[in-house]
Formats: structure tokens, sequence, C-alpha cells
């Protein structure tokens, strides 16, 4: 059992569990800036993935494939900032009905393109590919997992970077945190708060997209519907605890990563039913966020 | 949690104008018809298929047969139970998915339990039944008192707890009590344990009659009893609320309760009425149904019957559509993400409002 | 002297039919400090916020320079070169004061942020004008006097001719406020115009070059304020306008209904809001906490009605200390309370009228949980006729006027026979009409027995009303008047603005 936990295995696969996780936290963490709760980066996600998987089957290459997908997240993206800033539907209902459409809609596409419902292992989609990084990648224990791993890994690396500094560097960033805190204010001094919304969403889409992209084109190699699964909300879980924090959200995202390869990769060595393994990730969040709350409440009574 | 900060308010109409209630609903089924042909069209259109033809299965076949019919009245009982609850949430302001897995805990509740009483237990539908509201009801109560207690939004808190309720209800059907000549499915369910049909022929079940029953007490409680006020005011400004003096945290945890245990009831009741095992393999996304309702009613319990009669109805014209070889039927998805965008918002609200005045004074 | 700015005949009418301005005048010259003064509702703020686009004049014209201009938005009042500070301050508390003073119009190449710029032009800004501002405090961790020279600077940093402030010390201690007068002074020297709204004579004399007095929406008169008095400020502020004073007896003072013990309630930055105060009222007498507002009445109020559940000392209504009381078991004692704040706290705006006034009484006469719908209904629409509500009971609340909304609350807080009545500014924002009202009403239950406690600011409802005053500064009780009959106005705002202070005798008025 420990030897499973530390083993050179079990990081690397802990990222790769995490990694959707991570650009979905990622992707809430830029709409959350600019005041948006966005629940849609699951639907996103799963749209991301079925565009992901198709275009880069049928093009026979990953590159437009992830293009594909991080178009589709935008393209959502979009969908919600028409909904929740033009029309001025709740952010909240905007998420929930997107997601109902994201539903509908990978349905649609697979059965348009594929003639099939389930999945698209009939077209398996291009896997985007691995970088390892001769030399460093030798290195015992942390080599394989931070320095042979697939191209996404490195692009959430630099979206990590990318993003603190877009936040505190920029004026598009500061104007994303100001319309975010506090809305009246950031209108008053002529920042116009629908465009700081919408940069924000935008930027959340691309994330989502990768996100989604991962799961199509480099976990499973095909899509399969229903195979968010929840990553999406528990990436705004990871947010939420980190607390606007990038780099404390990409701690929880990838714990709740590892906990998630733990669920199915202790199948082979826990003697517990998977189901209850399956739990693992779900209860993790519940009991992280009460502790978060605790915490907090803690720190602000003193 | 930082989360909590932008809840949502939705607004409702106002209940003591019952007339203009009744005109509001009217007015969206309408649109949502619109809605529906224009996302038919466009899918025909793209997917080849012939847009008359579609257009016609899919409005008219509904009324074909009285399979048809009692198909859209099996269609409208989780609707009714997934959207009382959810109106009853929102109008306190709160924004749990919990509908979804206490709809499935309820009915794998039901679905273990009935088989398990000794043969000739009187009243065994209605012993499930309470069994499933309580299991439920104390499933909900996690998400609500965290709420209340810790600040932790309810939204995200319940989700989990869906998936959570899902894999242990997975875990007990396959591990403990499922049935051991049936794969992944309960006992199977006698007669004396289901809910009579009202006509066996076409699979009408009288669970419709509980779920209208459901929705008319969920109204009453909302608009005629001191909680259901305590509740609304709660949910409409909960300063306000505080400062008359009413518990909003009371509120805010009874609200999440109830909710849950309509969801349990209702998937209690839908099981034993219209299935003769539980043998569900996924959520079955009622929860997210019963945020379509809840807008389409306006969040009125009164109108959620007529709001899951006119879903319902699509759903069957989608269905009908799919077994003609044409369209599939997550369609249904694509025109109820327009619908609850589309009476959500505000823009468009207050039009609605503005004619209305200009006609009424 | 050149003219900087002129309007004139402005004229504003709202969608609710109230006539802000009626055909004002307003002359600006370059480099003065120019004051307007004028009583609550007097349409200061009206004026000044079409001066800076906030709104929209019905009629009237804008000269600028000389030339007509028109300006549609806040946005294009800074284009040419006027700035606001608003009472409320827009600031974004998360972030560093040089952020905020840049906002909009950030230093820096291409869409970079230039940190260092903005910090050096924030300290250099804060210098010129001798501002002590730390450029990289946060916001929200400012004292408001802090807070508003981080506002006065973003204006400067826009380059502003022209500066309003809207009622500038009414959030400030004393020593702030001479803090402040030495920087406009200083900005006036500079060559800015400045435009301060106020109805602080002391103010005017000590601050401003020239006065317009603006009365009910109507100009009442232009001077150099050196020409010109106290006392003739004071009565073209005044003029004829409506007398307020209500015919009352003298009250007849029955057992003590509400103590406070040396309370203490913790405030802003460590210091005490409410530091150490004791006082009783008696039924049948009003009581009224005087004082500018943000001296701490608020949290008094707070305090007695159950709302605040932290503070020290204690407090008793009736007879039962209320510590660890919840507000249901408050009210339950007898005490109800018409909130400061009656948009969001007073009333819920999505709600019709109907269930507004029910709010308290809405389980009154149920059986087992069920509402007496019959009942409440009856004494709703009894409530509107007395009350004088222009409205019918499910009617959205959200359609009445102020005045038609607080009598809506007062029938409310009102009606139910209370024995304690906490009125917290229960005229403010209302018209004439509906004042009269509401003060009959209060000194008719005043006759009845009940313990009235009123929190105003307002000096002419005070005199109004009250039987005796406490006068509350900087979160203690300066004074305690018995003799209102004999306190002059004058007097009053000498004790509201901590200039004196009463000798406190022995005796726990």
């Amino acid at each position: 059992m420990l030897e499973f936990i530390f083993s050179e295995n079990f990081l690397t696969s802990s990222i790769c569990y995490a990694l959707p996780i991570i650009f979905a936290a990622y992707a809430a963490l830029i709409s959350n800036k600019a005041g948006i709760i966005n629940i849609n980066i699951e639907g996103s996600m799963s749209v991301s993935a079925v565009t992901g998987a198709l275009v880069s089957c049928f093009t026979g290459s990953w590159v437009l494939g992830l293009i594909g997908a991080v178009a589709a997240g935008v393209a959502m993206s979009l969908l919600l900032s028409f909904a929740a800033i033009r029309l001025h539907t709740d952010s909240f209902l905007s998420g929930i009905a997107l997601n109902t459409l994201a539903t509908g809609l990978c349905v649609l596409i697979l059965q348009t393109t594929l003639g099939v419902k389930g999945d698209s292992s009939a077209a398996p989609s291009v896997v985007i590919p691995t970088l390892t990084i001769p030399l460093l990648s030798k290195i015992p224990v942390i080599g394989k997992a931070l320095f042979a791993q697939n191209i996404l890994f490195y692009a959430a690396l630099l979206a990590l970077g990318a993003l603190c500094f877009l936040l505190n560097r920029t004026k598009l960033g500061l104007y994303i945190r100001a319309v975010g805190y506090n809305r009246e204010a950031a209108s008053s001094v002529g920042i116009s708060v629908p465009g700081a919304k919408r940069s924000a969403l935008i930027l959340c889409g691309i994330l989502a997209g990768m996100g989604g992209a991962y799961l199509s084109m480099v976990s499973l190699g095909y899509f399969s519907v229903g195979m968010v699964g929840g990553r999406g909300f528990i990436g705004i879980a990871a947010e939420a605890m980190g607390a606007g924090n990038p780099l404390l959200i990409t701690l929880f995202a990838f714990l709740f990563g590892a906990v998630d390869y733990f669920a199915v990769g202790a199948q082979t060595v826990l003697n517990i039913p998977y189901e209850l393994l399956n739990t693992l990730p779900y209860l993790m969040t519940l009991a992280a966020m009460v502790i978060c709350s605790l915490v907090t409440r803690k720190t602000k009574q003193q | 949690m930082r989360l909590k900060t932008q809840m949502p308010i939705v607004l409702h109409p106002s209940p003591g104008r019952a007339l203009s209630g009744v005109r509001n609903v009217a007015l969206k089924l309408a649109a949502s018809m619109a809605i529906a042909a224009a996302v038919l069209t466009a899918a025909c259109l793209l997917m080849g298929y012939g847009v008359r033809d579609t257009l016609t299965t899919f409005f008219l076949s509904p009324f074909s047969s009285g399979y048809t019919f009692s198909e859209i009245a099996r269609e409208m009982v989780p609707l009714i139970f997934t959207g009382a609850a959810v109106s009853l949430m929102v109008r306190c302001g709160q924004f749990n998915m919990f509908v979804e897995g206490g709809f499935f805990a309820g009915a794998f509740a039901a679905g273990v339990l009935a088989p398990l009483l000794p043969a000739g237990t009187p009243l065994i539908p209605l012993i499930c039944i309470a069994a499933a509201a309580v299991i439920a009801g104390l499933i909900g109560y996690i998400p609500a008192k965290m709420k209340a207690a810790l600040g932790i939004n309810e939204f995200v808190s319940s989700l989990m707890l869906n998936y959570i309720v899902f894999w242990l209800c997975m875990y007990l059907l396959h591990e403990v009590c499922g049935d051991p000549d049936y794969v992944n499915a309960t006992r199977y369910l006698e007669e004396s344990m289901r809910l009579p049909f009202l006509n066996e022929d076409l699979g009408l079940s009288s669970n419709i009659l509980i779920a209208l029953f459901a929705a008319l007490l969920t109204g009453l409680f909302l608009f005629r009893t001191t909680w259901g006020y305590r509740i609304r005011m709660t949910g409409d400004n909960e300063k306000f609320a505080a400062f008359s003096g009413i518990n909003t945290t009371h509120s805010i945890v009874a609200s999440q309760v109830i909710g849950a245990v309509l969801a349990g009831v209702g998937g209690a009741v839908f099981l034993l009425g219209n299935y003769y095992r539980f043998s569900w393999t996924s959520l079955p996304n009622y929860g997210f149904d019963g945020f379509v309702i809840g807008i389409i009613a306006g969040n009125n319990p009164f109108y959620v019957p007529l709001a899951a009669a006119f879903l319902g109805y699509l759903r069957v014209g989608a269905l009908q559509t799919s077994r003609m070889g044409a369209l599939p039927n997550e369609v249904i998805y694509v025109i109820q993400a327009l619908v609850i965008i589309l009476f959500g918002a505000r823009l468009i609200r207050q039009q609605i409002s503005k004619s209305r005045k200009k006609e009424g004074r | 002297m050149e003219e900087l700015l002129r309007m004139s005949g402005i004229t504003k009418r709202f969608g609710n039919g109230i006539l802000a301005n009626d055909q004002v005048n307003l002359s600006l010259h370059t480099g003065e400090i120019h004051a307007i003064a004028g009583e609550n509702g007097a349409g200061k703020s009206t004026l000044m916020k079409i001066l800076y686009g906030a709104e929209l004049p019905t009629e009237g014209e804008i000269f600028w320079h000389g030339k007509r201009v028109l300006i549609p938005s806040p946005k294009a009042a800074t284009a040419l070169g006027i700035g606001m500070v608003y009472q409320h301050f827009m600031l974004i508390n998360e972030l560093p004061v040089y952020q905020n003073v840049y906002l909009g119009m950030e230093a820096g190449r291409f869409a970079l942020l230039d940190k260092k710029a903005m910090r050096a032009g924030t300290a250099a800004l804060a210098q010129k004008y001798n501002m002590p501002v730390d450029p990289d405090a946060l916001c929200g961790t400012l004292p408001v006097g802090v807070a508003q020279k981080v506002e006065i600077l973003k204006v400067l940093a826009r380059g502003a001719e022209l500066i309003i402030l809207d009622e500038p010390t009414a959030v400030l201690t004393p020593q702030e406020t001479e803090q402040l007068f030495v920087q406009l002074k200083r900005m006036r020297d500079d060559g800015r115009t400045i435009v301060i709204i106020t109805h602080k004579l002391r103010e005017i004399k000590e601050l401003c070059d020239r006065v317009t007095i603006l009365r009910g929406g109507k100009n009442a008169g232009v001077f150099a304020v050196a020409d010109v008095s106290e006392q003739e400020i004071s009565e073209r502020m005044v003029g004829g306008s409506v007398n307020l004073k209500v015919e009352k007896r003298p009250a007849r003072a029955g057992e003590t209904a509400l103590t406070v013990e040396h309370l203490c309630v913790a405030g802003r930055g460590g210091k005490k809001a409410v530091n150490d105060v004791s006082f009783c009222a008696k039924r049948g007498e009003i009581l009224c906490l005087a004082g500018v507002e943000g001296n701490g009445q608020q949290q008094v109020a707070d305090c007695l009605t159950g709302l605040r559940k932290h503070y020290d000392g204690v407090v008793r209504v009736l007879g039962h200390d209320i510590a660890g009381m919840c507000i249901h078991q408050v009210r339950g004692l007898g005490l109800t309370h018409i909130p400061e704040d009656r948009m969001t706290v007073g009333t819920n705006q999505a709600a019709s009228i109907y269930e507004n006034l029910i709010s308290l009484s809405y389980d009154q006469g149920d059986r087992a949980g069920w509402m007496d719908r019959k009942g409440l209904r009856r004494k709703a629409q009894a409530d509107l006729e007395t009350f004088l509500v222009k409205g019918t009971p499910d009617m959205p609340i959200s359609m009445l006027s102020g005045g038609n909304m607080q009598k809506v609350v007062a029938a409310r807080e009102l009606g139910c026979h209370p024995t304690v009545v906490v009125a917290n500014q229960p005229t403010r924002g209302v018209d004439v009409g509906a004042i009269e009202f509401l003060h009959r009403k209060l000194i008719a239950l005043r006759d009845s027995g009940c313990c009235i406690l009123l929190i105003s600011a307002d000096l002419s409802e005070v005199f109004a009303l009250a039987d005796r005053i406490l006068v509350f500064h900087d979160g203690r009780i300066v004074a305690r008047i018995r003799d209102v009959e004999h306190t002059s106005e004058q007097q009053l705002g000498r004790y509201m603005l901590g200039i004196e202070q009463m000798e406190v005798t022995g005796d726990e008025a």
C-alpha cells in the first residue's frame, strides 16, 4: 500500500489525473476574478473534449484537434457571456442551462458525425504527444513526473505563470480584478465592466478547452459521454478553497487529482470495492470545504 | 467560502396576482414552442433530416395515442417532484443540486426496501415512500447544515454529495442488496409493492396523482403557511427577514431539507409506479430538469404541473422523433437550455413587465 | 475673476414627479472655493450630479470656459476636467492606494502596468498637497479620513480643474476636518476650483470664498462669504420653509423602559465605535440620540434591537437583559424598530405591500402553521388606511414612492402596539406631508405611554420631537439636554461637532 503511494508511478499518474482539474480550477480562477461564478466549466470541458477528439481524428493532426477544443471552449464561454452579460440572465442559471446544452450538444455532434451515441472509440483521437526533456527526465523519482510529461502539462505550467503575470502585471488583469471586486467603482473610472468580464470568460474558455482536450486526447484517447464526470465542478471547488491564490489552487487541484488516481489505482492494491473508492474525490472535496471554512472562520475571529 | 458572495436573486411573479401569473406561464409556453420549433428546424437542416416530417412527429405524435399520452404523464412525475423541490429551494435563495441525488437515493431505497418487507405487510408502497423521504431528508440535511453553519456554498457541496450518493448506491446495489439472479438490479417488485395502475394497458400509473398532490401541497406550504412565508422572505431579502425576527438559518435549512424530502419521495413514487426493479446505472439528470421547470413555472409550485406537462410533452415528442430514426432524443437538452437562458433573462423579464404595466394602468 | 463654469436655468424633474431643481443658476470662478448650501432635500446633490454627468437635466444649459457643453456621463465630465468625491467612496478595497488612484488611466507601455511610475506619481501628488498617504496600503484597511484623501488624489491625478466634494466633513473628526481644509486651500492656491456641498455654516465661513444657497430646489441667493453673516446664511437656507413644529404636550415620563450601561462596541481599526455609553429611557417620552452620522448612534440602535450580538456592557429592554437574545425574542418584549435603510432592511422590495406589512404578525391567529389570511388581509387593509398609504395590498412595494414606502414600514412597526420604538432616521428622504404625518404618529404613541428612542441627524426633527436629547460625538455622549425648549440649534450644533461638551453631572439621565 505505502509502496503504491510512494512510487514514481503514483506521482506521475497523479499529475495526469490532476491536469484536467487544474485546468478547470484555473478557468474558475479567471472567471471568479471577474466576479462571475462560471459553473459551465463542466459543460465547456465536455464540448471541448468531443470537438478535440473528432477534429483530431478527421484531420489527423493533434494540433488542429487542440485548437478545435480550445475554440469550442471559447465558444461556450461566449455563449455564457452573451447570456449572462448581454441578456442579464443570472450567471448561475446560465451555467446550468449551458451545462444542459453541453449534454445535448455532445450527443448531437457524435450522432451527426459518427452516427453513434455513446462514445467516439470507433474514431480514436490523435493523441497529444509527450515531450521528454533529455537528461532532466533521468532524475530519479521526479524526473519522469516533471520532465517526461504530456505537452499539456507544460501548457498548464505556462498557464500558471501567464495567469499570475496577467493578473498582477497587466492592465487587463487589473481591470478584471477591479470589476470582480467592485463593479461600481470600476465603472466609475471608465472601465468597461462587460468588456472585462468577457475577456475573463474567453480566457476561461481557453483553459477549459485545454482541460477537455486532455480528457479526450490524452487520458482516454477518445470521447465518451459523461467523461468529464464532475471534474469541472471539482475544479471550481479547488478554486474556492485556494481563495484566489493560483499556487494554492494548483496545490488543491493536484490533491484532488491524487485522490482521484488513488481511487483508481488502489483497486489493484487494496481490497476495497471500486464503488467506494470512487466516492473518495468527492468525499475529500466535501471534507476540504468544511476544513477550509473552519480555518477561515478561525482566522477571521482572531 | 468566497463563492457565496454572489448568490443570485431569482425574481418571481408576485403570488397574489394569480391571473397574470397564469398568463405569464402561458406566454412562456408559447415562446418555448417557438424555441423548440427553431431548434428542431436548425438541427434537421444541419443533420439532413426532413424538417416537415420531424416537426410533425415532434409536435403531434404525443397526442397520437393513449399510449403516448400516458407516456407524457410518466415523464411528468419526476419533473413535478424535482420542479416543486427546486421551486421551494430557489424561493429561499438556495441553489441546491441534491434534488438529483435525493431522487436517486429515494428510488433506490424504495427499490431495496419493498422486497425486504415481509409479504402481506399492508401499504408497502406507503412505507417505502416514507422511508425514502426520511433517507433523502437526512442526507439533504448535510449540505443544508454546511451552508447554514459554515457558509459553504450549497451548489458545490450538493453536487459532490450527488456523486457520493450515486457511488454508494452502486456499491450497495452491486455488493449488498442486488438481486443475485439479475445483473445490477434490485429484486422484482410484486404487485402489492407497487403503486396501482390507473390503466394497466397504457401503463398509466397512479403516481401522477400523487405527484399532482405533492405540487399542490408544496404550493400551499409555500404560500399559505407561516413556514412558507418565512422561507420566501428569507429568499427575497435575508436582511429584511432577519430584521423582522425571522430565523433565516432555520429557513435555509428547512427549505433544503424539505426540497430533499420532496426529491426522495419523487424517486420512490416514480420507481414504485413505473418500474419493476431499480436498475439505474447513472444519475438521471432530474435535478437540472427541476431548474427548467422552476424557470417556466416562475418557481411557483402551483404552476409546476403545467410546466411539467409541457416539458413532458416536448420530451415525448423528442422520444417519438428519435424512435422514427430521425433526430436523437438529446435534442431536448438544447431546447431546455435555451428556455432557461431566455426566461431567466432580466432584460426580457423587464420588457414583459413593462408592457404589462402599460396595458394594466 | 474669470468664469470657469456657468449653469443656467437647470431644472430636474424625476420620474416620480419630484421637482429636485427648479430653474437653478450657478456660476463658478476659477480658483475659488464655492459652497453649495441648503437643507436636506434642497436639491444640492442633484445639481452637482447634473454637473458631474451622473444625472441629466430636464432643462437648462451648462457653459464650461464660456462654451456650451453637454455632460452626458461622468466619463465626459472627467474628460472636461470635472471630478467628484462622493460621500460614499468609490474605492476598491482589495487594491492598494496607488492602483486605485490610477485605475482606468494606468501608467505603462502596451498592456503592461508600470507599478513604479504609478507608485511614484501617487507619492508625488500626495506630497504636493501634503496628504500623508501610503501608496501601497490596501484601501480597505484605511481609516475613513485617509480613504477620502485617496478619492481626492484620484480626482487630482485625472487633472481635474473643478473638484466637487459632497459633504466631505460628514464622516471626519474635527482634526481631520482641519487638515482637509488646509489641503483644499492649497489646491485652490494651485489654481483649481472647488465646490463643496454642505449645510454646516461654520465650514462655509471658515473655508469658502462664495456661497450659493438653495432652498426647496430653487436659488436663494449667492454671496461672497466675507460680506454675509452666519445668521443671514442660515435664514436664507431655512427661509420661510415649512414649519415642522407639531403640536405636542409636555411629556409625562413613566417607568424606565430602556437601560444601557457602559456599552462599548468595537469599531474600525481598533477604535471604539461606542465608548462607555450609559443612559436610560422612560415610557411616555421621546429620547433623541442626536449627532453627526457615524458617531456611534447607529451601533447603539443595533445593540438595542438585537441586530448586533457582540458588545460589552448591559442592555436592558423593559427590565430584561437582552444579551444572547435573538431578534425575535427582543421584538417579543414589545420593541419595534424603524431601520435607517428602508430599501434593503426595512422592506422586501421583491414582495407585495401586503407581505411587507405582515412580517411581524404573519403568525398571529395561525392554526397549526396555516396563516390566518383573512385576518391578516383585513389588518393590512386597515393599516394602509390609517397610515394613508397610497396603494393596494397586492401592489409590489417597489412601485411606491419613498414617503409611502416609509409609511408602510411605520404602519408595520408602529401599528402593532409597541412598548418601545427605536426610530432610526424615520423621515429621511421623505416628502414634507409624510414627515408631518410620521411625527404626529410618533407623538401620539408617546402620549399613549410608549417609549420612543429617536435617532436623527436632522436638527429640525430633533427639535420638533425630542423631550430629551443625548448628543453623540466620537462614540461618547457629550451632552445630555433636558431643557430642549431653551436650547438653540447653534448650541446643539456645537455639541454635535464636538466643539463643546456639557458638564456631565452625576445624574444618569
